[in-house]
């Protein structure tokens, strides 16, 4: 008899998992020419947690609703995203496979020779999030102002952490000593939160990664800013407003970044049609504009050509800044990338 | 295994294993040097380090293998064809072919039918039960698994 | 004070609707971290989709008795079949089975409930009273400091062995180190030792790898063999004897203290928490030469640490937004999701979040142990089945789990071969345990040696300048020449003179 219960308990333990959560993907009506059939898969190539990760996951949770379909987030990390996208690209073209990734990933695998047959061209990006770069030091440091950051770089070897080659920080670093004229020492991590928790500690000097990734610290007052990397101040809700970099020296260019879905070229259009639609819809939700707020990030909505000239001048000012601080030997040139 | 024998397998593993070693140290000083981050950040200084490392335990290895009288070991035809010939190789064998055949079938035809095929072919090999028994366990396995890990966790599925 | 607001937080928490969350979410980590191949950080991600649109009570209730199951549930799978559910249980299998084998399997598993409860305990008691103090350890643990930890962890592999031969632990501890470089590294980005394949640019995952080595050579094993084994007997009591408990106070209370600490420190997680406090618990017991034939004492340090790291790790988590595991990452990140912001903030914005947090831990805490005593005796016909049957359904889990983690096809290829590598390994002596530590510590090693050298322009003293690296210098010269004749001789004298010190000063 126990054992009749006790097999039974376990039996009723094993299924009921399965229909609880069964009962929450009740299928809801589609819009638009394309109705889905199968569970759509989003390849997010980063660690979960990030944020491609976290954009990818509140664009996903807001789309299912309106294609009526579910939407799973596989996270695929590794060789800074390039096996996962390539595995998505490589996805028959149906609509069915998408990528969450970063602007300047997506147009650099090409330059360093990562996917050296897929360009930035050969996708069709819906951005969501658009996060500057903001300078920030540790609140131990002497550097206190623009000035004494300055100072401070051109007196002596400031050790700048980044997420590791070629990601924001870096990039930010390098375009910021090209306008300064200076040196300094760069410091790599493995993701963005290793390097800004390596500022907070103390091990690195100074961070310039994405507002997203620091903007918690700096609310904290774990980290102070300096400026942001952009032409307008950054609004943090609960801090003063950081400085934009222009006020300083009026030509350095927005190192901003922006995150959303990237899907292959060459689907079918009213697939493309639908997925637009539900993007649109999925930006102006309350969820996706609350972590916008929270993480001190933007919430935009470009899709279709106004995302191809975003991705173009992404190819064009990163690659050529890779190239020139010799990073990629590889020249834009050759693929066909001007000069910013 | 007994330790005579162990210690003429370790003799060979040895071997093995400074060949490897010798690799990855020489693969090592073939990666670039990144002069301008400092000698000491270079991507080769680890596997370099332990590459060494594995080159020095080795040679323990081989010392102490030579000692045991590790090297003195006589492979006969007779020896390689009883090996062969044992069921323990045929099953091991044939599990492993059936694997590959299962991987390089997979992506290509529905889950559910390759599954409980390999589960089937395997279970009756094996005589794991009567076969209606394995057939009836089989497409059960593969259903559920299907419906339990690609319906409701939408884990991908090869 | 902190105790009346937990207790508040648990009376609060005490409904029937919440209950089941908990429960229904616990048993479901439980069969996750079983699986092989889905572990805690796969299944967290996995529900944080499906809970994106609850409530963010009931998602993170739901996530944490996810997190708390499933690092238990790999006790299960590795105590029944010698095959970890999840790497942090990897320690688990040295003892564990064993003991199933001898016909203790009842007891092993109730032994493994008790001592992850009791670790789950230690972390709870960490994460509701002293994360505000214990938070700011995280940030103590910097390039150099994490770089002594992982070459203590490679000063272990020599004792995580059954057999006598401490050689062959640590040529398996290098190999599975040299097999991590493979892959574009944390400085540079140089794909090193790849040989052009594109694949190899990932490196290896830990999964592939662990089920690769345990799962599908324990598979290959068990079909290989000619006759069919009679099961043995599975009779015994499954609640362990309070005795035995209580004999182990002290095990439970370092390994405890080890996985809390563990888990606080960025990063590092549950599976180095359980071979570090399963190697202290071999040191300081009096019958070494048990453990890995069957030792209580090594199954109770292993699964108490592992569980207690689950606290340790949300203690930076909630303190400083700062993951100190892998599954607590994602964690964090379900926690953003659903607009709740831990960090340091959080102790000035909403100091009582802690215990409410803390008092989903103890109800995770709790149903853990209540489902892992229940239904001890249905899993143990598992040990019944005939081989022929079981082992290629586990086979099929192998591979879905192997594929679930990053839907790579690759990866299958990649557990065959570690598979293929792993089974001549152990029919030689050379085991599995310290080559899965390798490729968890070859990373830690690489990226921090180099990083701590660039910090400091390579000056090789600073490696021995905080008084953390000196203390894990000092285990690490313990653990290789503590038995080695001279340490023993200087010991043993320095032992002597401070006796006869104390004996004229009395």
């Amino acid at each position: 008899m126990r054992k009749k219960i006790s097999v039974s308990l376990c039996l009723v333990l094993l299924v009921l998992p399965g229909l609880l959560f069964a009962a929450g993907t009740k299928e809801k009506s589609s819009v638009g020419g394309w109705k889905p059939t199968k569970t759509i898969t989003l390849v997010v190539p980063w660690g979960a947690g990030g944020s491609s990760d976290l954009t990818a996951r509140i664009l996903a949770g807001e789309m299912e609703n309106r294609l009526g379909v579910k939407i799973a987030v596989v996270n695929q990390p590794g060789a800074s995203g390039a096996t996962g996208t390539k595995a998505a690209f490589e996805a028959p073209k149906d609509g069915y496979t998408w990528v969450g990734n970063a602007d300047m990933s997506i147009a650099t695998y090409q330059i360093l020779d990562l996917l050296p047959e897929i360009s930035h061209r050969d996708w069709q990006a819906y951005l969501g999030i658009l996060t500057p770069c903001v300078i920030t030091v540790n609140p131990d440091s002497p550097i206190k102002d623009w000035d004494g950051l300055v100072h401070a770089f051109k007196t002596r070897e400031v050790a700048v952490a980044s997420a590791g080659i070629g990601a924001g920080g870096h990039v930010a670093a390098e375009t910021f000593v090209k306008y300064i004229g200076t040196k300094y020492k760069h410091v790599p991590y493995k993701g963005g939160n290793p390097a800004v928790v390596a500022t907070v500690s103390g091990e690195t000097e100074v961070v310039m990664q994405l507002s997203q990734e620091v903007a918690d610290m700096l609310r904290a007052k774990k980290l102070r800013a300096i400026a942001v990397m952009d032409n307008k101040p950054l609004m943090i809700t609960g801090l003063d407003l950081i400085p934009p970099i222009t006020n300083y020296i009026k030509e350095f260019p927005t190192v901003a970044f922006h995150f959303g879905l990237f899907i292959p070229r060459g689907i079918p259009q009213e697939a493309q049609d639908s997925i637009s639609e539900a993007f649109a819809v999925a930006v102006q939700s309350k969820a996706l504009k609350d972590m916008a707020e929270q993480k001190a990030s933007i919430a935009v909505d470009i899709k279709g050509k106004e995302a191809d000239t975003v991705m173009e001048n992404a190819a064009s000012l990163f690659s050529w800044l890779l190239f020139d601080t010799h990073v990629t030997k590889i020249s834009p040139e050759k693929l066909g990338i001007p000069r910013p | 295994m007994e330790d005579n024998k162990l210690v003429k397998a370790d003799f060979v593993v040895s071997l093995f294993l400074i060949t490897f070693s010798i690799f990855i140290i020489v693969q090592s000083l073939l990666m670039p040097k990144y002069e301008a981050w400092g000698f000491y950040a270079m991507p080769a200084m680890t596997p370099f380090i332990f590459g060494f490392l594995l080159l020095f335990l080795s040679l323990i290895l081989l010392g102490r293998s030579l000692k045991g009288g590790g090297h003195r070991i006589r492979i006969t035809r007779i020896q390689i064809a009883d090996a062969l010939r044992s069921s323990e190789v045929k099953r091991f064998s044939t599990f492993l072919g059936a694997i590959v055949v299962y991987f390089l079938l997979l992506g290509n035809l529905n889950f559910v039918i390759v599954t409980a095929a390999f589960l089937f072919s395997m279970m009756l090999f094996f005589k794991g039960a009567k076969w209606w028994v394995c057939l009836i366990i089989s497409v059960l396995t593969a259903f559920i698994v299907w419906y339990v890990f690609n319906r409701i966790f939408l884990v991908p599925l090869p | 004070m902190g105790a009346v607001y937990l207790f508040q937080a648990v009376i609060e928490q005490f409904s029937i609707m919440n209950l089941l969350y908990v429960f229904v979410a616990t048993q479901l980590g439980i069969i996750i971290g079983m699986l092989p191949g889905l572990t805690a950080t796969m299944g967290i991600a996995l529900l944080t989709t499906l809970t994106f649109r609850w409530d963010a009570g009931n998602a993170i209730v739901t996530l944490i008795s996810i997190y708390v199951g499933a690092i238990y549930g790999g006790s299960r799978s590795a105590v029944l079949l010698n095959i970890p559910g999840t790497p942090a249980n990897a320690a688990t299998c040295l003892d564990g089975f064993p003991l199933a084998q001898s016909g203790r399997g009842a007891e092993a598993i109730g032994l493994a409930t008790t001592s992850s409860f009791l670790g789950s305990v230690a972390g709870l008691i960490a994460l509701s009273f002293f994360t505000p103090v214990l938070g700011n350890l995280a940030l103590e643990f910097k390039s150099f400091e994490i770089f002594w930890l992982a070459i203590f962890g490679v000063a272990i592999c020599g004792n995580l062995t059954a057999a006598k031969d401490n050689l062959k632990g640590w040529i398996s501890g290098i190999l599975g180190i040299i097999f991590s470089f493979v892959g574009m590294e944390a400085i540079q980005g140089y794909p090193r030792l790849t040989l052009g394949i594109l694949n190899l640019y990932t490196g290896f995952d830990i999964i592939p790898v662990l089920v690769g080595t345990y799962g599908l050579v324990e598979i290959l094993h068990n079909l290989s063999k000619k006759d069919v084994k009679e099961a043995v007997s599975q009779i015994g009591r499954v609640l362990p004897r309070f005795k035995d408990v209580v004999a182990n106070r002290f095990n439970i209370l370092r390994s405890g203290l080890i996985g809390v600490v563990i888990g606080i420190i960025p990063g590092v997680g549950e599976n180095i928490a359980s071979y570090v406090a399963y190697d202290f618990s071999k040191r300081a017991s009096k019958t070494p030469e048990q453990f890995g034939k069957g030792s209580v004492e090594g199954l109770i340090a292993s699964e108490t640490a592992n569980n207690a790291c689950v606290g340790g790790a949300l203690v930076p988590v909630l303190s400083l937004a700062i993951p100190g595991s892998p599954p607590a990452a994602v964690l964090l990140a379900a926690l953003w999701l659903h607009n709740v912001r831990p960090g340091p903030l959080l102790m000035i914005e909403n100091p009582r979040y802690i215990y409410e947090f803390s008092a989903m831990f103890f109800w995770a805490t709790c149903a853990m142990f209540i489902l892992g005593l229940t239904i001890v005796k249905p899993l143990l016909r598992i040990l019944r089945l005939p081989n022929a049957i079981l082992m290629p359904i586990v086979f099929i889990f192998c591979t879905i789990g192997t594929f679930a983690i990053n839907g790579r096809f690759f990866d299958l290829i990649v557990m065959i071969f570690f598979g293929l590598l792993a089974f001549p390994m152990r029919k030689l002596g050379f085991p599995e345990a310290p080559f899965v530590l390798g490729i968890i510590l070859g990373p830690m090693i690489d990226e921090n040696l180099r990083r701590g050298f660039i910090l400091t322009n390579g000056n090789v003293l600073s490696f021995f300048s905080s008084p953390i690296s000196m203390m894990l210098i000092i285990a690490v010269f313990f653990t290789l020449f503590a038995r080695s004749r001279p340490v023993k001789y200087v010991f043993a004298g320095v032992s002597r003179g401070f006796k006869s010190l104390v004996r004229r000063g009395s």
